[in-house]
């Protein structure tokens, strides 16, 4: 019976060890990972937020748990459409949207997120990760203009080109004109 | 003013708690305060013989209910802070506590979430039972019952606020959650507290 209760006994000491090194590299990953992380509720109620994720929004360590994760979207409603489709997948990867910080500025990213659940496959929290695409966006958005810029330039270009072939042919013509008539 | 006579009774009681308790009361006064605030409550908690320092408690790890206890009421006596203050500083627990966030599971459907109220408590103390009495789904209330757990009056008004944050974070944001402690057994002879829960959404 002794040995039956020191063996328990070491046992739930060493468990009780194990759990505290596992708390500690979990609270580490949250502290490191530059990635934005979050957790959610089923319903989108944020319940820890990591460095990167306070960081991307402005925020402060644990100001935004509490709140619906739709605080931090831009456009409400096609956030929820994301969130829905969570919901109903259970898994999203890469999706884009925007978003925005404390401040209110626009912040474009893609989202991931995968859902937690229990034995009975019944989703107890959501794990978020969001990668910042504002500058990816902004220098897309840069290229875009400068190819349209190109575009309206070529085609002014090849109008020109176009008017000097069709003169040159009026003139060919007139000088026929002139030396037959 | 708390005398010795009655510390020593809360520290004759048994039970153990984990850590990540003071990690949270900690979290609340350094939001509010300073670190000087909490050497205050360190200083009183050692006037009443327990030695101990926020920093280190280990989240995980467990501790005496006692000490819980009086980490509350030197809080109260070091910092001159109220009951309504001990409530919010339980309000803000749930948002900050690695307990919840490790091992809580926030079922929206308030059935499966009463259904987990004894397990959150287990993941906490070892001594008391929580227990769902009474649930009207319909009229979004539910009664919860903790029994074999009387160690002092400022652990109810904390718990109170505890029970009514952990119960917002499952519901829509703009629920209105209120929790109440409807009975006492400091107050009303009986043997074990009960707190309203009532929700909006």
């Amino acid at each position: 019976m002794d040995k039956e209760n020191n063996f328990s006994k070491r046992r739930e000491k060493e468990l009780a060890e194990d759990t505290i090194v596992l708390e500690k590299a979990i609270k580490n990953f949250w502290e490191i990972l530059p990635i934005p992380v979050c957790t959610a509720s089923p319903i989108f109620i944020i319940l820890e937020t990591g460095k990167g994720f306070d960081t991307l929004f402005g925020y402060i360590k644990n100001e935004l748990v509490g709140e619906s994760l739709k605080e931090i979207a831009f456009d409400k409603d096609s956030f929820k459409k994301i969130l829905s489709q969570l919901a109903e997948q259970r898994k999203i990867s890469n999706v884009e949207a925007v978003l925005k910080n404390k401040k209110g500025e626009k912040i474009s990213v893609f989202v991931s997120a995968i859902a937690q659940e229990d034995e009975q496959r019944e989703v107890f929290s959501y794990l978020f990760s969001f990668v910042d695409i504002t500058l990816m966006k902004k220098t897309e958005r840069e290229l875009q203009e400068k190819v349209a810029d190109l575009e309206r330039f070529q085609k002014i270009a090849i109008g020109r080109e176009l008017k000097m072939v069709e003169l040159k042919q009026e003139i060919e013509d007139l000088k026929i004109k002139i030396n037959t008539g | 003013m708390i005398n010795r006579e009655k510390i020593q009774n809360i520290l004759k009681k048994q039970g153990d708690v984990r850590g990540a308790v003071f990690q949270t009361d900690a979290n609340y006064i350094l939001k509010l305060g300073s670190r000087d605030d909490l050497l205050k409550v360190e200083n009183q908690l050692k006037e009443w013989g327990v030695d101990f320092q926020f920093k280190d408690a280990k989240p995980m790890s467990w501790y005496p209910v006692a000490w819980r206890v009086l980490s509350l009421l030197a809080i109260k006596e070091a910092l001159g802070w109220d009951s309504a203050q001990i409530r919010e500083m339980g309000k803000n627990a749930p948002k900050v506590s690695v307990i919840v966030k490790l091992f809580f599971k926030l079922f929206p459907d308030i059935e499966k979430f009463a259904q987990q109220i004894p397990n959150y408590w287990r993941k906490h103390y070892t001594a008391g039972e929580l227990g769902v009495v009474e649930l009207e789904k319909d009229k979004q209330t539910m009664l919860i019952r903790l029994k074999n757990f009387s160690f002092h009056p400022v652990l109810c008004q904390y718990l109170e606020g505890y029970f009514e944050q952990a119960t917002k974070l499952t519901r829509p944001e703009d629920a209105v959650v209120t929790a109440k402690e409807v009975q006492c057994s400091f107050r009303d002879s009986v043997p074990y507290e009960a707190y309203q829960l009532n929700w909006t959404k």
